[in-house]
Order: structure tokens, then sequence, then C-alpha cells
């Protein structure tokens, strides 16, 4: 890890595409340590959450901190270099790269440099996702669905991130690798990574979850412990209705 | 047969390296930049005013003028296509055409049109059975296959080589992995202006050193790297020496001054039939 886990916040962030909003006063905080899961229907403006968190996005006004620093001016690969990883909801690897190229790329760009070298770190992230030991030397794009998550998700693990954004990392598995998938983010958590995550299977990503947000149409409908919003049928209606 | 073969392999390299400069600013930039041709005739002149008017060694001046040439690629960078970055593919097009004719109304005005040549000594060809090879030629062909061999290893082996691999896969990625955009986009441009200021030397050895030396090379250039699928650079490697061969061998059934309908014809079908480029299959899009 770069240091003590880090804490992320929005403050009335307002983004969008263009020139046009798509998310309204966003406002939310995650403490260090903790994970927050937000569900919402297609199109509630999820991704370009994350987006605007990990700082592909630029928000229109409002504030993103991190660890306590305002970081709403940084590009994304200054808040990489401050400990944040991010793991799109697509393509979320380099393609015409090998996986150890990639988990190689995951890495050189923002591990400091007094911190655990690239071989120590590589057999961590190996042994979190033994699978994709033995294909160290294909392809990236010629993976299946499945390694091809876990090498996304193994390469954003590779610098030690302090905060760690997660767009639809079960999208594609079965249920079955997404179970696995949920345990390994469980393990990742348990050593103090501060997690968002964005989910569509609400079951699994809420009882993975300390807090949960609901988003419908750019706005937060709801934040509440993810427990209440899991168990909530008025909750479960309002957006599995796609209000 | 063999002679064919061997004109064929070198009109290819002297292909290949602007083919890989332009392939290799397409991958990470995604435009074609037109000024290529203009790029190539401006290497030659900076590199003649080294060796002629300076009275520099050749090897020297070419080295001193690629590297003046890779700088000022880097401020054309910055004057004319900076501003547009975030434009389609089509504006920065059309800007480079902008910046092709200046470029090459700014060498008409300080050089002349009377076409020159670098300050080399006159060698006797090397005689191998039956199949002979000038000095040009030799040249050409250690200084081509060496450049591509450091390109090559700076892309497979290097941290440099990752980043521009990995900007030119996946841009967006590439940032949120802590990789800087517009410094890849710097290295880019001087190294494809290293490449294109030492294939204007080679053109101006091979023949002369003229304003329109880097007009005869554009469709060559451009055909060569759609054959080898324009965003893979070390495709249009394979791509140039495709075409160089095909040019050569078409001279047993055409005249020789026809051989630039090959090239046309070339690039037709390829527009209409495989416009990914004969090798551009292996560059994973799904
Ligand atoms: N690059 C873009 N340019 C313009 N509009 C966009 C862009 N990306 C997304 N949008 C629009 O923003 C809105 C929200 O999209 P977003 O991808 O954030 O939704 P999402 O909640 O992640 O959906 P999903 O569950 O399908 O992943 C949509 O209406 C979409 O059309
Ligand atoms: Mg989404």
């Amino acid at each position: 890890m770069n240091g003590p886990a880090a804490g992320l916040e929005l403050r009335d962030v307002v983004a969008g595409y263009g020139g046009q909003p798509i998310l309204h006063s966003i406002s939310f905080s995650v403490q260090p340590g903790e994970r927050l899961v937000v569900v919402g229907p297609n199109g509630s403006g999820k991704s370009t959450l994350m987006k605007t968190v990990v700082g592909l996005l630029r928000p229109m006004s409002g504030a993103v901190r991190l660890g306590g620093a305002d970081v709403t001016a940084l590009g994304a690969p200054a808040r990489a270099a401050l400990g944040l990883a991010y793991i799109p909801q697509e393509t979320n690897i380099f393609r015409n790269m090998t996986v150890l190229e990639n988990l190689h790329v995951g890495y050189e760009f923002v591990a400091p440099s007094k911190g655990p070298t690239f071989s120590e770190r590589l057999e961590a992230v190996l042994g979190l996702f033994p699978e994709i030991r033995v294909k160290l030397r294909s392809t990236a794009g010629h993976l299946s669905g499945g390694q091809r998550q876990m090498v996304a998700m193994a390469a954003a693990l590779m610098p030690k991130p302090t905060v760690l954004a997660l767009d639809e990392p079960s999208a594609g598995l079965s249920p079955r690798n997404a179970g696995l998938l949920f345990e390994v983010i469980g393990r990742v958590a348990a050593s103090g990574v501060t997690m968002l995550i964005v989910e569509q299977n609400t079951q699994l990503g809420l009882g993975a979850a300390d807090q949960g947000i609901v988003l419908v149409n750019g706005h937060v409908r709801l934040a509440a412990p993810a427990m209440t919003v899991r168990t909530d049928p008025e909750i479960r209606r309002l957006y599995l209705g796609g209000v | 047969m063999g002679q064919l073969l061997v004109n064929g392999i070198v009109a290819g390299l002297l292909l290949a390296l602007p083919a890989l400069a332009l392939s290799l600013t397409f991958s990470v930039l995604r435009f074609a930049n037109y000024a290529i041709g203009s790029y190539l005739t401006c290497g030659a002149y900076l590199v003649y005013i080294g060796n002629v008017v300076l009275g520099m060694p050749l090897w020297l001046a070419a080295g001193a003028g690629a590297i003046l040439f890779a700088v000022l690629a880097v401020a054309i960078d910055w004057l004319a296509y900076r501003p547009l970055r975030d434009r389609s593919g089509v504006t920065l097009l059309v800007a480079s055409m902008g910046v092709a004719i200046a470029l090459e109304n700014v060498i008409r005005f300080f050089a002349g049109n009377s076409p020159r040549a670098y300050d080399v000594a006159v060698a006797r060809p090397i005689r191998l059975g039956d199949v002979r090879l000038n000095h040009e030629q030799l040249t050409i062909l250690m200084v081509v296959i060496v450049a591509l061999a450091v390109v090559w290893i700076v892309f497979r082996f290097t941290r440099l080589g990752r980043m521009m691999r990995a900007v030119a896969d996946n841009p967006d990625l590439a940032a949120v992995r802590g990789i800087t955009r517009s410094r890849v986009v710097a290295c880019v441009w001087l190294i494809s202006g290293i490449l294109v200021a030492l294939s204007g030397v080679l053109v101006g050895l091979d023949a002369n050193i003229e304003p329109q030396m880097g007009w005869t090379y554009l469709l060559p250039v451009f055909t060569a790297t759609i054959l080898g699928g324009i965003a893979n650079p070390m495709a249009a490697v394979a791509g140039a020496l495709t075409l160089g061969i095909a040019e050569e061998f078409a001279t047993l059934v055409m005249p020789v001054h026809y051989r630039m309908i090959v090239t046309f014809l070339v690039m037709v079908a390829l527009l209409l039939l495989r416009p990914w480029g004969l090798f551009g299959t292996r560059w994973v899009t799904k």
C-alpha cells in the first residue's frame, strides 16, 4: 500500500459530456477502508460517476477529494500516482499486450520507488489470481471474458493502491466466477483498501459492501448502509423499476 | 531475378522508415500525417546544410540533422496539431496538408528548385555473383535494418515502448495507469522525426535532393502503411517490403517509369478489399 488507507469524497459534483450534465450535484463520502457500492438502472450515470472520480472526466462544478486532499484539478495520471486505481467497465485491459506486460504497465508508472518491487507485487497478485499465472505470455485480447476481468483486476492491484474504483467487476462472469471474484475483492478490502464499486448484481455487490448508494437519472436517490439498501423492498422496486 | 529482388528489397527498405513513422504517429494520435512527405524533404535539406554548407561528414550531418528535425517535428506538433487534438482525424489530416504546403514553400524559398546532391565519395558497386549492389544501396540496407532493430527493441523491451503501445492500445486506460499522454506524444514525434529525416537522407543518396522529393514518396508510403495495417507500426515495415518488391517485379511486364501505377493499383485494391491492411488483423480490437 502507498500509505494508510485514504478516504474518498465528492461534494456537489456536476459532470457530463459536451456541456450536458449527466450527474446532478452528487455528494457522498467513503471512509478510509470502507466499501461503498453504487447501484442503479442502466444509463443512470454510474460509469460517468466513476470517470469523474478517477479524473478521466472533469466535473463542471463541485470537488473531488482523495485522502483529504482536493484532487479536482488533477488529471487521471496524477490521481493514479496518489494511490487511486480504477478498472473501467469496458476495455479494461491492453488487448495487444501480453498479460505480463499488462501487469507491468499497471505497476511501473505509479508504484512508489521505495515500495515493494515488481516481482514482489507480481507474486502477491498471482497469489490472488492463480489462474492467470499460466497465461502470462498470452496476448491479453485473446483471453476469455472471465480471464480478462481477472487480468484487469490484477493489473489495477499491482501498484498496491489505497483506493480502488471498480466498474461492474462481475460483468460477463459466470455466477461461480463472480462469486470467486467477490471473494478476492473481500480479501483485498480486508487488507484495508478503500473501495468504490459499481455493480449490477445487487445482491453480490451490496452483500460485500458497508454503504450503498442508489443512483437514478444522475441523482442520488438513497444513501444508506448496504444492508438497508439490500433488504428494503420499496428501494428495490424503486430502482429496479428504472424510475 | 536476383537483381530485381535486391533492388526491390532496397526500394522497400527505403519506404520502411517513413511508413513506420507514419504508422507510429497514427497509432498514438489517430490521424494520418499527410505532411510526412514534406518532413522527409525537410530532413534531407537540414542534413544537406550540415554536409555541404558546413562541411561535416555525412554520418555526422545525418545524426545532427535527424535530431534537429525531430525537435522541429515536436515544435510543429505544438503549433499546428496540439490545438486541434480533440478534433476528428479529418480535421487533423487537413491541418497536416497545410503544414505540408507551408514546409515545402519554406524549403523552396531558401533552397530554390534546383536538385542538389550530398558530398560523398563515389565508389564502385559491389558484385556478389551476378547481383550488383552499389554503395548507396548498401548504406540504405544497413541504416534501415539498424534503425528498425532499434525501434523494435525500444517497442518490445523498454518502459518507453510499453508507454507508447499502451496509449496506442487504450488511451483512457493508459491515463489511469499513470501515463501522461502529452509526454508519449512528444516521444512519438521525436522518434518518427528521426526516422523520417534519416529516410530523407537515404532518398537523397539514392536520387537527388529537391523540393519535390517527399511528394514522390507520399503515395507509396501511405500505400505501404495501409498495406501493413495503419495502426500497427511493425506491420508497416512488412507492407513497405511487399510494395518495394512488387514494384520492382512489375518492371518485368511494364516500362520502368510506369511503376507508380503498381502502387496506385495496390492502393485501390487495398481500399476496396482490405482497408484494415494485409497484416492488420493481428491488431485485436474486439
Ligand atoms: N462518452 C459519452 N459521450 C456522451 N454521452 C455519454 C458518454 N458516455 C455516456 N454517455 C451518456 O451518459 C449517460 C450515462 O451513461 P453511463 O455510462 O454513466 O451509465 P451507466 O449507469 O454506467 O449505465 P450501465 O449500467 O449501462 O453501465 C447515458 O445517457 C449515456 O448515453
Ligand atoms: Mg456503466
